[in-house]
């Protein structure tokens, strides 16, 4: 009865899992950025920034190839074709939008050098150029000699646009030497929200296809976070699919081989089931917004979760005493590893915790149903154990026992020795959040071409102006512009971008009007508007604002909960360390560097796990200690050693260099090598023991060594350095019965 | 008899259009005027009581033009495909979005064909004048028409703004070095 009511709890627990999991996976956004992955910044007015920051939100697509005519035929195609999402930027019309905003406020702006020379009394140099101006064949603004004799408005206008090989047409930008059109889009969707992009990038791609398709000469440059975020999304798609798909499948064929029975199979595959069902809905339970990448670690759940099932199956089959006797070393081998993905959690790394929710949410399930249903699913000598898996595990288990113990011990302590030192001295890492994900280099070459041809190559380093409001910070950026033109003059900053260089403080329009009334009483001016038989405008009442104001550039503006702040985009930056502390003296002003601060939040949390690893050995030694004696914990604890350091150094080998995923899989090392550790100083037989840990080792490799194959470097070096920790732990861990359990008392089983 | 019957379609639907670039490339009898040449400009603009009246010289080169005017003020202009440069300070500034003035003011002169047919609608108007009309962006955001007059070579050039304002030009051989 009670047999029944677990098993039916059991299903029930299952159901709802899958009822809530099919509810919910349809409905879920799956995020694909590498940097949301990654830990953020700490300062709450700077993750409210980077949350309202649309600079993600922009692509462009450079046509090549051709001549003019069938490029802008092209263009015109492709922008007739109307995608949900995506609008097209109307350069030209954007720049006419502008120009009339500046026309119905005429005396209002004024250029830097106009504003220096009005506020020294250099009149007769407005007047001289004012003169040129008018005598120029270039048209005019309407209305500018009545409300703006001087054409100071009209002077700042043609100082404003950017003089670059690519000019502005009403729908695009084109060049004619080399015959090219840059097409600008926003996006109305997130680009690393993995079903809207994949949906938007996939109609734009058939797009662009058809185009090419028509026209095989057309050469088509792409540039935008979208194109690299749907490309990192389909590659962690395809990744978790594959290396999924591929071990379990290996291991499926490992448990055909291993019983010659359809049974396990159906057994394992029912825990697997079971785990990620769980897993995800877990992970659908506590993120909002689950990231791809998690996904892709999390496929090393059926490696450790199959485990369970290998061990449970060889107790099973054995009999309920000894399912029973093997259960307590399983239990202590899930809590191990829940211990290492739990530590994970704590960490200030969206990734590594949903990877840990994952994992520890299907590890429990999978150690649930393994105890639940194999007993009562596996009948006593139901299966028939592969004779030659078991003659080779005894013959592997007669070699390590034949080592004497002395040798065991000495050596251990040689190599353990030698794999620290030597690690000391090679270990080098790198926290660069930008190594964790690479793009194909055809899409980087795309982007660079796009690039070079477009003017719009702002420095992921930027300069943030915080105040109480929106004219406030207005003023700010006018009092940084000074040091931005003398870091421009030292070559030092090629160019920025601020909102002020459109619309200019009210404070600085005010000024504009008191300086030009006193300019227009001067006799250089009375003489000019007298030769021209105008009188002197009147001062204007109404002022420029963010509020009447329309333009790309308020993108850069931003409200946040109690401030405003805007954005000062840069170019070309290559400012010394000296010259850059002097923004540290404006109170207001903000240099960020989000890349760095990543990267130096990385630096601190891989010092901190760096620290956890050696607490958690040290843990381990004492739980071993109180369990097993000192003999045992000795043995288990070089076992570890030698296991986790040689993984980091022959990853740092492989790779060259370690990051915090090297770091973040010795954890993983640590708890998978303990299981290994405490089932070898069991008192359970030997063959079977061997039996277990050789196809749960295989099963481990398999798993996290496929993902060392991984596109993306992150995934990479988590699975390096598992397999490499896996591997030597499972050549190391039978030794263990040498040194800490005399033949004589092994008489049990798993 | 089909490639016979293909041959009279072909020249049906490749007739007119070919007909029409001729009759308004027929229009464009003005010789391309090089070297030096004097001008005078008149310009008319809103809000200012008499029209602006300006005199100088071009100086007219394959690729770039020196836009002189002497009087009322001394102002120099270089003038190419590249846009405006004003003089200033000794050396050249260029005016940014003024890419469009250069490349018309030097098609005008140099009567450079590819760049109107392209760019304007051909038509005759009175005194001996041609009409251009800008078809495209921006150039019919900014003018209206172009009128070009003369008898055999240019002699003068009217550009009417949307805004209403206009700007005659005359030009003459030059009578003297400056």
């Amino acid at each position: 009865m009670r047999r029944h009511l677990t098993l039916v709890l059991w299903l029930a627990a299952v159901a709802l899992m899958l009822l809530y999991v099919l509810l919910e996976l349809p409905q879920r956004h799956w995020n694909s950025s590498i940097t949301a992955a990654m830990p953020g910044t700490t300062t709450p007015w700077q993750n409210q920034l980077m949350q309202q920051n649309s600079s993600s939100r922009h692509l462009s697509l450079l046509l090549t190839g051709q001549p003019l005519p069938q490029l802008r035929q092209a263009a015109v195609q492709l922008q007739q074709q109307t995608l949900p999402g995506l609008s097209w930027y109307q350069p030209g019309a954007l720049m006419q939008q502008l120009q009339q905003q500046y026309q119905q406020h005429q005396a209002l702006l004024a250029s830097p050098t106009a504003l220096a020379q009005l506020q020294s009394g250099q009149y007769q140099q407005l007047v001289d150029a004012a003169w040129q101006r008018l005598l120029s064949p270039a048209p005019l603004l309407a209305e500018a000699l009545q409300y703006d004799p001087l054409l100071l408005t009209q002077q700042f206008i043609e100082q404003q646009a950017p003089v670059s090989a690519m000019q502005p047409r009403h729908a695009w930008f084109e060049s004619s030497e080399p015959a090219a059109i840059l097409l600008h889009a926003s996006l109305s969707i997130d680009p690393f929200d993995r079903t809207d992009a994949g949906k938007l990038a996939a109609a734009l791609e058939h797009q662009l296809q058809q185009l090419q398709q028509q026209d095989p000469e057309l050469q088509l440059a792409r540039s935008g976070v979208l194109f690299h975020a749907v490309n990192a999304a389909d590659n962690a798609s395809f990744e978790m699919q594959f290396y999924g798909g591929l071990s379990l499948v290996a291991i499926l064929l490992l448990l055909g081989v291993s019983f010659y029975s359809i049974k396990p199979l159906l057994l394992a595959a029912v825990v697997l089931g079971c785990a990620t069902l769980s897993g995800l809905a877990a992970l659908l339970m506590l993120e909002p917004q689950p990231h791809v990448l998690a996904l892709v670690f999390a496929t090393t759940l059926i490696g450790i979760a199959i485990d369970y099932s290998f061990h449970g199956m060889l107790a099973a089959n054995k009999g309920r005493r000894y399912f029973r006797a093997m259960l307590p070393s399983l239990a202590l081998g899930l809590l191990t590893t829940l211990l290492g993905y739990l530590t994970l959690t704590v960490l200030p790394f969206a990734l590594l915790n949903q990877v840990a929710i994952f994992m520890c949410a299907g590890l429990t399930a999978a150690f649930i149903s393994v105890w639940l249903l194999f007993p009562y699913w596996l009948a006593p000598q139901s299966l028939q154990n592969n004779a030659s898996l078991l003659h080779c595990c005894e013959q592997i288990s007669s070699r390590y026992n034949n080592t004497s113990a002395l040798k065991v011990w000495s050596g251990a302590l040689l190599l353990a020795a030698l794999v620290c030192l030597w690690l000391l001295s090679q270990a080098r890492f790198v926290d660069d959040v930008r190594l964790f994900n690479q793009s194909p280099a055809s899409l980087l070459a795309q982007e660079q071409q796009v690039r070079s041809l477009g003017s719009q190559q702002w420095d992921s380093r930027f300069i943030v102006v915080l105040a109480d409001s929106a004219e406030q910070v207005l003023q700010q950026e006018q009092l940084l512009l000074p040091l931005l033109k003398h870091w421009q003059q030292q070559g030092w900053l090629k160019d920025w971008q601020a909102l002020s260089q459109q619309l200019p403080p009210v404070q600085l329009q005010d000024q504009l009007q008191q300086q030009l009334q006193l300019a227009y009483q001067s006799e250089p001016v009375q003489q000019y508007l007298s030769q021209l038989q105008l009188a002197a405008p009147a001062p204007r009442a109404e002022r420029l604002q963010p509020d009447n104001f329309t333009s790309v550039l308020l993108q850069q503006l931003f409200s946040l909960q109690q401030h405003s702040a805007s954005v000062i985009l840069l170019s070309g930056v290559n400012i010394p360390d000296t010259e850059r502390a002097q923004l540290n003296s404006m109170a207001q002003i903000h240099w960020l560097d989000p890349i760095a601060d990543t990267n130096q939040v990385l630096a601190q949390l891989r010092s901190q796990l760096g620290h956890w690893l050696l607490l958690a050995l040290a843990v381990t030694l004492l739980i071993l200690l109180w369990r097993l004696g000192i003999k045992a914990a000795c043995a288990i604890t070089l076992m570890l050693l030698i296991a986790v350091g040689g993984a980091l150094l022959l990853s740092q080998l492989l790779q060259q260099q370690l990051n915090i995923f090297n770091l973040v899989a010795a954890l993983l090392v640590l708890a998978l090598a303990l299981d290994y550790g405490v089932f070898f100083t069991a008192r359970l037989s030997s063959a079977d023991v061997y039996q277990a840990v050789l196809l749960s080792a295989v099963t481990s490799c398999l798993a996290f060594g496929l993902l060392s194959f991984s596109q993306t470097p992150a995934v990479a070096s988590f699975g390096v350095t598992v397999f490499c920790g896996v591997a030597l732990a499972a050549l190391l861990a039978p030794l263990l019965t040498v040194v800490s359990v005399k033949e004589g008392n092994k008489h049990g089983t798993l | 008899m089909n490639r016979l019957i293909a041959l009279v379609l072909l020249l049906i639907v490749s007739l007119p259009p070919v007909a029409v670039a001729d009759q308004a490339a027929a229009l464009l009898r003005f010789a391309p005027l090089q070297g030096q040449l004097d001008f005078v400009q008149l310009k008319t603009v809103q809000g200012l009581p008499v029209p602006l009246r300006s005199k100088g010289y071009l100086q007219i080169s394959a690729d770039k033009l020196l836009w002189h005017t002497t009087a009322p003020v001394d102002t120099q202009l270089l003038i190419s495909p590249a846009g405006v440069s004003q003089w200033q300070q000794q050396q050249y500034v260029a005016v940014a979005g003024s890419e469009f003035v250069g490349q018309l003011l030097l098609a005008v002169l140099q009567q450079q064909q590819d760049f109107i047919l392209a760019h304007f609608q051909l038509a005759t108007g009175q005194n001996n004048c041609l009409l251009l009309q800008p078809v495209q962006p921006p150039l019919n955001q900014l003018f209206s028409q172009i009128e070009l007059c003369g008898q055999h070579s240019l002699e003068q050039l009217i550009l009417t703004e949307l805004n209403g304002n206009h700007t005659a030009i005359s030009l003459q051989p030059a009578t003297g070095t400056p």
